[in-house]
């Protein structure tokens, strides 16, 4: 039987007692000490039946511990990005209604008039005299995370204890044990920062969050300062030690595995981590937070990765206990992407349109989450090629956007946003340092990669590609800049 | 030979432009990232590491994140001359 998360850190912290947990603040803070915080916060949240947590914290001793103290009690828990606008964390607040929002005085500040039932617990007020004591109960459910939807109004995925259980499971894979240190990048809004909080605190790890600007800005030196063991983030972290220059043998000497998702990871990330570390454990995952964070893995080494790369690097083979196919495509080797199995979430919060029109029967019958992401299978491997959203009609010819940016790519200009402008494409290209933009001599090399119709009209030069708060590239933000400043 | 405040500024600009070239209008020692598009933390790391090579300087991480104007950078690189 699956094991509970909650469950597996206790065992952790009955264990392994004194055994580092967090290095925050520029201490150490080990399981028990954990533990007691979990349980100091967990004495509050128990006054309410069930409850359903608004975490606005930083990452932290104290926003770890209300997500660990949500689940021992009975609860679910919504970790929020503190950095994204004030008025999107208020409608997630008043789309969740929550029963308890734990934050900071001014987070609580910010909150208070968007949801006004929920009770607000300054977190730092909560003292350790008092603590809540056994096991707990289990919820059905572990979180409701708010994801960017395309009306710009936030969707809550909701994901069982079920499915957040069978990816812990999964987690066993990347070997974490006492020793290891185990980064935590991405902000907590983010479903991939469970990733970090359970892979390091259900296995016995310690857990290392870039607390400061300065650590996220230069996470190369974050990983040699700490000695992280197992970094996990978007593939635009590397980006940023590659611009920086400090991804360098040196400063990664510490790292033992390092994990990618949540967006594609490309031929020239790998080139550069294994030309720095030829021996380290690289893999890449997808998923969408709709199937839990990850659900496929495909691990590369310094000997064959060239092989698993093509516009992006291969997504890998489903986890076990699930599955994908595709679907709609004009042949089995390509389609949308169609994901089955445990891991898939309930469904989105207070929205059950929107869950019907995603997660329906596949052909023989079981409920699978129809991702929108279009795929296909080359020699073995299958290649995210772009989001069905994002193939348009040119003159009549279908258009896959990313397949455009690929070709941009091709050409030798590693990150490009291609979108519709009228009845044409136009593209915005990332500046190269070193390397002259001539627009005419582009489209006539795009002209030997890709059909004339699909060849941008108009291609523009940016210092640096609009990204979204999750580091993601931006194409509609892109398109924003094209049109005010072409 | 020691650069005065202003040929550092005058260098900063060109750097500047360089790496921002959507940058609208005049340089100012007030201008901070939320008024430059593609200023974002990849804007800064760029600029930061073409700042190293005019300047033949090498930024502390703490410097990294030391200045929010261009103003501040200015001043950073003068005391980092000196």
């Amino acid at each position: 039987m699956t094991l509970d998360v909650i469950d597996r850190f206790l065992a952790q912290a009955a264990a392994h007692p004194d055994h580092p947990a967090l290095m925050t603040g520029g201490r150490e803070v080990n399981y028990v000490a954990l533990e007691r915080r979990v349980r100091g916060i967990a004495n509050v949240l128990a006054s309410v039946r069930k409850p359903r947590v608004l975490i606005a914290l930083p990452p932290s001793l104290d926003a770890y511990a209300s997500l660990l103290a949500a689940g021992l009690v009975g609860g679910y828990h919504t970790p929020v990005n503190l950095a994204a606008p004030v008025a999107k964390l208020r409608m997630i607040a008043e789309a969740l209604g929550p029963d308890v929002i734990v934050g900071t005085p001014d987070t609580l500040s910010d909150l208070r008039q968007a949801s006004p039932t929920a009770m607000l617990v300054n977190a730092s007020t909560i003292g350790d005299d008092s603590l809540f004591t056994g096991t707990g109960t289990r919820h059905q459910l572990a979180y409701t995370i708010f994801t960017s939807g395309s009306t710009g109004l936030p969707k809550g995925v909701v994901v069982s204890r079920r499915a957040l259980n069978h990816y812990v499971d999964w987690l066993s894979t990347f070997d974490i044990a006492h020793g290891d240190r185990v980064s935590q990048q991405p902000n907590l809004g983010f479903d991939i920062s469970m990733t970090d909080i359970f892979g390091a605190l259900c296995y016995g790890g310690a857990l290392c969050p870039l607390e400061r600007d300065v650590d996220r800005m230069t996470p190369a030196l974050f990983i040699a300062r700490h000695g992280v063991t197992v970094w996990n983030s978007t593939p635009s972290a590397i980006s940023l030690m590659m611009r920086a220059r400090q991804l360098t043998s040196a400063n990664l000497r510490s790292v033992r595995l390092f994990n990618f998702c949540g967006e594609p990871l490309l031929k020239e990330h790998l080139d550069a981590i294994f030309s720095a570390r030829p021996d380290v454990r690289v893999q890449n995952t997808y998923g969408p937070t709709e199937a839990t964070i990850s659900m496929t893995a495909l691990e590369l080494t310094a000997a064959g990765y060239e092989d698993a790369c093509s516009s992006s690097v291969a997504i890998g083979d489903p986890i076990p206990g699930m599955d994908y196919h595709l679907v709609g495509g004009a042949d089995a080797d390509q389609g949308e992407l169609v994901i089955t199995g445990p891991q898939l979430a309930e469904g989105y919060w207070g929205d059950s349109e929107k869950t019907r029109a995603v997660f329906r029967a596949t052909g023989n019958g079981e409920r699978g989450y129809f991702t929108g992401d279009w795929m296909e299978h080359v020699d073995g491997h299958v290649y995210f090629r772009e989001r069905i959203d994002f193939q348009v009609k040119i003159r009549g010819h279908r258009v896959e956007l990313d397949e455009v940016a690929a070709a941009i790519r091709s050409c030798g200009w590693p990150v490009a946003c291609v979108f519709k402008r009228g009845e044409a494409l136009a593209a915005v290209v990332e500046d190269l340092p070193g390397r002259y933009f001539d627009e005419a001599d582009l489209k006539r090399a795009l002209g030997d990669h890709i059909e004339a119709h699909a060849v941008p009209e108009r291609l523009v030069q940016i210092a640096h590609m609009p990204r979204n708060e999750n580091d993601k590239l931006d194409r509609q933000a892109a398109a924003r800049w094209f049109e005010a400043n072409a | 030979m020691s650069l005065n405040s202003s040929d550092i500024y005058a260098s900063v600009g060109g750097v500047f432009r360089e790496v921002f070239p959507q940058a609208s209008g005049d340089l100012r020692p007030e201008l901070t990232p939320s008024e430059v598009p593609g200023w974002d933390s990849l804007g800064h790391v760029s600029l930061i590491a073409s700042i190293e090579d005019e300047f033949g300087i090498e930024f502390t991480p703490d410097e990294y994140v030391q200045f929010e104007s261009v103003g501040g950078l200015v001043a950073l690189i003068e005391t980092k001359l000196q």
